[in-house]
């Protein structure tokens, strides 16, 4: 196998909604990449990165828990299936058994744990738990192949459901919005992925897949709702090519993140709602 | 644009419920199939929109303070707190220690879906806050009035946040007259984020058929029903989009009036974030 170049790492920031604490965010977000080159479908070697992120429903019971579980199991489901988005209803199946068998098992402990803490489920929260948790969820691949005459390429694959978006973004402007391309189609009601939604069917049929190729230099983004919806904002109109108006995320730790969103609220420009950003730049050397 | 401002912890929602107690409220409403006391109603609304309001906010750690309420009777010649239990005598209480002190609890069964295409009975719990209660006169101007107060000092202490709603349920029947001078006075107090949003549910023995979120007085079939109409603000828009996927039919003059029917689902119409909605 040729030598793989380095993996784009992936930079995660995030803050919770402002009144709350950090421990009630409620998006999540996963990352992982191979420590070893692999093989794709026509044999070639291959080195992915595995970014998933998630968006909580704020109005449903456990949407933390489930944002979290989800995401680690998105970027389980699409390592462990390879080419995953060739064949869509087997990824959901897989993606959905796993969630499904992990949720269950989440349940018992919480149970038993508030049992233990003298706080048995009230009568307040058997409604919501009955519904289940909601949540949207966003998964990406980035994969480095290496070609016959030695040259690497960089590709990016992704899912969603709901309105938690990626961006690729070249030269400050933007190539790719997806799922949602305009500020206007975001709402209190996205598409979510239910705890107890079974229908493999429907899911598959509701989730989008995109795909890109990425050159040296290129970033990709990978945002929930409000910060997406402030990206399109913050985008010229001169689509597909628009220049992206945004910080220097590269720059910012978590504090400068968080001293960021809240300007950008104060000023009335991004909605209150827990943020996340994951942010992968594909090396310049490659 | 008004109606907008967030509903949260730290900029908390109003919602005050007036629940005519007179004397009146003991005759039947018959609504289809079903003949009820009108008192048993209202008092079932109210329980139910407690409810609801309650699983809305309810998160791990208990129920979040997104909204005040009051349930506020009139009736027997009196306007005054119509809680039970140790909430009793209070006005504007925050939604967890509504939620946590309900009157009782009580077991009642439903029929849900079996999944198989049938029904199955469950036992539900049922939590009460409010009794039945029909006696002496009905001072809706009274009641209109101490909302009047209620509200008066919520925008005073809250002027940037979502402004109060007031939901009055009533058989319509006004005996310390007309209280339509109180409602304007009641819907003419405001936050930055609009006026006050006052809303009617008419229980009546008159007939006809229910009607939720008309946008005329034609079909309305007695003149209280038609009073109470009047008095009804506009739904926001936003309240209108979720009537219109709730399947109702809405337009521009569309009120928070409602003919017989369950307006319970009115909690729905509250933005408090993400809903938890099924994949359709």
């Amino acid at each position: 196998m040729g030598d793989i170049p380095a993996l784009p790492r992936a930079q995660w920031l995030w803050t919770q909604k402002s009144g709350s604490g950090r421990e009630e965010y409620e998006d999540a977000a996963y990352c992982w990449q191979s420590g070893e080159a692999a093989a794709d479908g026509a044999g070639r070697p291959v080195a992915s990165l595995y970014v998933a992120v998630s968006d909580g429903a704020s109005e449903s019971l456990l949407a933390r828990d489930w944002a979290r579980l989800l995401v680690r199991d998105a970027v389980e489901s699409m390592r462990l299936a390879g080419d995953w988005w060739q064949e869509l209803p087997t990824f959901v199946r897989d993606l959905m058994d796993r969630s499904a068998a992990h949720w269950d098992a989440f349940l018992i402990r919480y149970q038993a744990e508030r049992a233990a803490q003298g706080r048995p489920i009230a009568w307040y929260e058997q409604p919501g738990l009955e519904k289940g948790a909601f949540a949207t969820v966003l998964g990406a691949e980035v994969r480095a192949v290496v070609l016959a005459d030695g040259t690497t390429r960089w590709h990016w694959y992704a899912f969603a459901l709901g309105d938690s978006c990626l961006f690729q973004v070249r030269d400050g402007r933007l190539l790719e919005s997806f799922p949602v391309r305009t500020v206007e189609e975001f709402g209190i009601t996205p598409q979510l992925l239910g705890s107890r939604n079974h229908d493999v069917e429907l899911v598959a049929r509701r989730m989008r897949l995109a795909s890109g190729e990425l050159l040296p230099g290129d970033e990709l983004l990978l945002a929930t709702d409000a910060l997406a919806a402030w990206l399109l904002s913050r985008t010229t109109e001169a689509e597909p090519r628009g220049l992206v108006d945004a910080p220097a995320f590269a720059s910012f730790d978590q504090e400068d993140f968080a001293e960021w969103v809240d300007d950008q609220r104060a000023r009335a420009r991004m909605r209150n709602d827990d943020v996340t950003l994951v942010r992968a730049r594909v090396g310049a050397e490659a | 644009m008004p109606y907008t401002a967030e509903i949260s912890r730290t900029n908390p929602g109003c919602f005050i419920f007036l629940v005519d107690q007179s004397a009146s409220m003991s005759d039947p409403m018959e609504s289809g199939e079903t003949t009820q006391p009108r008192a048993e109603v209202v008092a079932n609304a109210i329980n139910r929109l407690l409810t609801e309001l309650s699983v809305k906010c309810a998160k791990e750690e208990g129920v979040r303070d997104y909204f005040h309420v009051a349930v506020i009777g009139y009736g027997h010649n009196q306007v005054g707190s119509a809680y039970q239990g140790v909430l009793a005598g209070r006005d504007l209480v925050p939604l967890s220690e509504v939620a946590n002190n309900p009157a009782r609890v009580e077991s009642r069964t439903k029929k849900v879906p079996d999944g198989a295409g049938g029904l199955v009975e469950t036992t539900v719990q049922f939590p009460v806050w409010m009794d039945p209660v029909a006696n002496g006169g009905t001072p809706m101007t009274r009641a209109l009035g101490y909302a009047d107060t209620l509200v008066a000092h919520w925008v005073d202490t809250h002027p940037g946040g979502f402004p109060p709603i007031v939901l009055n349920l009533t058989d319509g029947e006004s005996t310390d007259g007309d209280p339509t001078s109180a409602a304007i006075g009641l819907a003419s107090h405001a936050t930055a984020d609009g006026p006050v949003l006052l809303f009617n549910l008419h229980v009546s023995g008159s007939g006809g058929a229910p009607i939720t979120f008309p946008d005329s007085e034609e079909q309305l079939p007695d003149t209280y029903a038609k009073l109470l109409f009047q008095m009804s603000s506009v739904l926001p828009s936003h309240m209108r989009s979720y009537a219109a996927s709730q399947g109702h039919r809405v337009g521009e003059t569309t009120r928070g009036f409602v003919y017989n029917a369950d307006i319970v689902s009115i909690v729905e119409f509250l933005d408090i974030g993400t809903r938890a909605t099924e994949l359709r």
